[in-house]
């Protein structure tokens, strides 16, 4: 990219934009020469649904690309596979199906949110178990006061819903804005910046 | 690649594209996808074209419509560009090949 | 009524309880805390700013507080609170004012979304506004901080709120943050300029706020319209330069650098493509900060 100087008296140099030379039409076209990548960037429509997280301060540091990231002080599934069930917000018996529809991908239904989150699932997709054991997380950490996790627990249970009535496994999409389709893996990717 | 020259394209809808140049570069956002794009120049006046035309368009097309702006430069090359910018468009959600 | 209108041991129990109504601008923050750092802080940094009724509407409500445990002797923290729960995860006690900052630029840019706001200072003269954004270590505060000193009007340091109506900057003056060598840069700029002591060791190093000059604070409801985006670039040694920007890179970084550019969709791409049609887009480098208020005061007289 070109940018014209000339000398100012005090050494500073600039342009000033009304004397900026008329670029024709031809030369315009070949700035860059033909071979030139036809789109030079884009930026990522970033889902509305709530904030990714970094650590503390990040805030103040984030760079460019993440401005605004949200502190978050969620649990990841291990962390929730890990404590006992008096710190759980709901029992960790509650059947996945209680929470979660549509939930008829083969016995993950009647399995507990422990069972789940553990990474036991039983829909018989490893995907969709994968899925479902992230959803929990993120559910569990919704549901918990104290800590102020990006996701509301009816956002998630869109995400599973959405995602479920359309196939689950590698089939299933959220749409988190028009037109932005996700699949199992940017599912997955998000919720993973929640915690 | 060499496919593509037989497709006819159009924009994805007109109304979902939003679009404004300065200085022969584009900045794009697609309705559709929700992203933004800084597109060069070729690229920028062949998604022009595009938006423009009535009908659907093939890269023969896309490339007469160019013709006095692309003149310098060598047939070949001239269409490959515009191609690689078809694919790039279909990639992204801007333009599609319409289904004959 | 300003703050500094409240006696010491008023403004200490206000804030105790119920909690101090705070006007930053457009924004009324009910702010609670019994940490003496954070008074001090408030009452140097707020002293100009207006105090709202106790019955009047709060944006946002949040408190500084160190824990309710022995922790609190063995390792002083202390944690942000928001609306009753705690966003972040807590800082050594020392930093309770600058968590309070960070805390309330949270609050603005994940929830203000009336506006598009976006990741730049602002400075305004005669009515324009320079806006820079950059990210960290870019020299923006630094240059935030310079101009403000040099008869530019500041309009914020971090948050650049841009009316979505108007397309106008909507003034948010606070405290401009200065982290490492940019004290002391500050301090010798511009000697006059009232910054709280350093504090040391956080994420992001030794850390100081400015005081945002009074004028600012008063002239707080003043719109100011685009007219600047300079891209900051500090570079050891660099002679000055300032280098005329491609308008559509200038405004992908825009786009890239606001925090809700998604939340408004069509309307955000819209207004930032009328700020940028209306601008001059630049990137100024630079060593000397003397330096580079010079070329941008030489810039807003040629305009």
């Amino acid at each position: 990219m070109s940018s014209d100087r000339i000398k100012g008296p005090s050494g500073i140099t600039s342009r000033p934009p009304d004397q900026a030379p008329p670029v024709s039409g031809r030369r315009r076209l070949l700035q860059g020469g033909l071979g030139a990548a036809p789109v030079l960037m884009t930026l990522v429509s970033r889902p509305v649904l709530g904030q990714t997280c970094t650590s503390p301060s990040g805030f103040v540091s984030a760079t460019a690309s993440h401005p605004g990231a949200a502190i978050c002080t969620g649990r990841t599934p291990s962390n929730w596979a890990a404590l006992a069930n008096a710190q759980w917000p709901i029992p960790q018996s509650t059947l996945f199906s209680a929470q979660f529809q549509p939930s008829n991908f083969g016995t993950l239904g009647a399995q507990t949110l422990l069972a789940v989150v553990q990474g036991n699932g039983t829909s018989g997709n490893p995907t969709t178990d994968t899925v479902a054991q992230a959803v929990v997380a993120a559910l569990l950490n919704a549901m918990t006061p104290g800590l102020t996790p990006p996701l509301s627990v009816a956002a998630v249970r869109d995400i599973w819903s959405e995602y479920g009535n359309t196939g689950a496994g590698t089939a299933g999409i959220f749409t988190p804005t028009a037109g932005a389709v996700w699949h199992w893996d940017e599912i997955l990717g998000y919720l993973r910046t929640t915690w | 690649m060499s496919s593509l020259s037989a497709l006819r394209w159009r924009t994805t809808p007109i109304d979902a594209i939003a679009w404004r140049e300065w200085d022969g570069e584009y900045v794009v956002r697609s309705e559709r996808s929700g992203n933004t794009h800084l597109l060069g120049p070729l690229a920028g006046r062949v998604l022009q074209v595009l938006l423009d035309a009535s009908s659907a368009l093939n890269s023969d097309d896309i490339a007469a419509e160019l013709s006095d702006e692309l003149a310098a430069t060598d047939a070949a090359e001239r269409k490959a560009a515009i191609e690689a910018a078809l694919s790039e468009f279909k990639r992204l959600g801007l333009a599609e090949p319409v289904q004959e | 009524m300003i703050v500094s209108e409240l006696s010491p041991e008023e403004l200490a129990s206000r804030l105790a309880s119920p909690g101090l109504r705070l006007r930053t601008g457009p924004v009324v923050t009910r702010i609670q805390s019994r940490l003496t750092s954070v008074v001090q802080g408030v009452a140097l940094h707020y002293a100009h700013y207006a105090v709202e009724g106790e019955g009047s509407f709060a944006d946002f409500r949040v408190r500084v507080a160190s824990p309710h445990s022995l922790r609190r002797w063995l390792k002083p923290q202390v944690y942000f609170h928001f609306d009753g729960a705690s966003p972040f995860l807590p800082l050594p006690a020392n930093q309770a004012f600058a968590m309070l900052e960070w805390g309330l630029n949270w609050c603005v840019s994940n929830h203000c979304h009336q506006y598009l706001i976006i990741h730049a200072a602002a400075v305004e003269r005669s009515g324009l506004a320079l806006l820079l954004p950059g990210p960290p270590g870019s020299g923006k505060s630094t240059l935030c901080a310079g101009l403000a000193s040099r008869g530019w009007r500041l309009l914020c340091d971090e948050l650049t709120l841009l009316d979505l109506a108007t397309g106008s900057v909507v003034p948010l003056p606070r405290p401009i943050s200065l982290k490492n060598e940019s004290i002391d840069v500050i301090r010798r700029f511009a000697p006059e300029a009232r910054l709280n002591p350093p504090v040391h060791d956080t994420v992001k190093g030794s850390v100081a706020h400015m005081k945002a000059p009074e004028q600012s604070v008063i002239r707080g409801a003043e719109p100011a319209r685009p007219r600047w985006v300079v891209l900051p670039r500090f570079e050891r040694g660099a002679t000055v330069s300032l280098e005329q920007q491609s308008r559509a890179r200038t405004f992908m970084r825009l786009a890239e650098n606001a925090f809700n550019y998604d939340v408004h969709g069509r309307r955000g791409f819209e207004l930032l493509a009328n700020l940028i049609a209306t601008s001059d887009c630049f990137e100024c480098r630079f060593s000397l900060l003397e330096d580079a208020v010079e070329a941008l005061d030489g810039l807003a007289r040629r305009t």
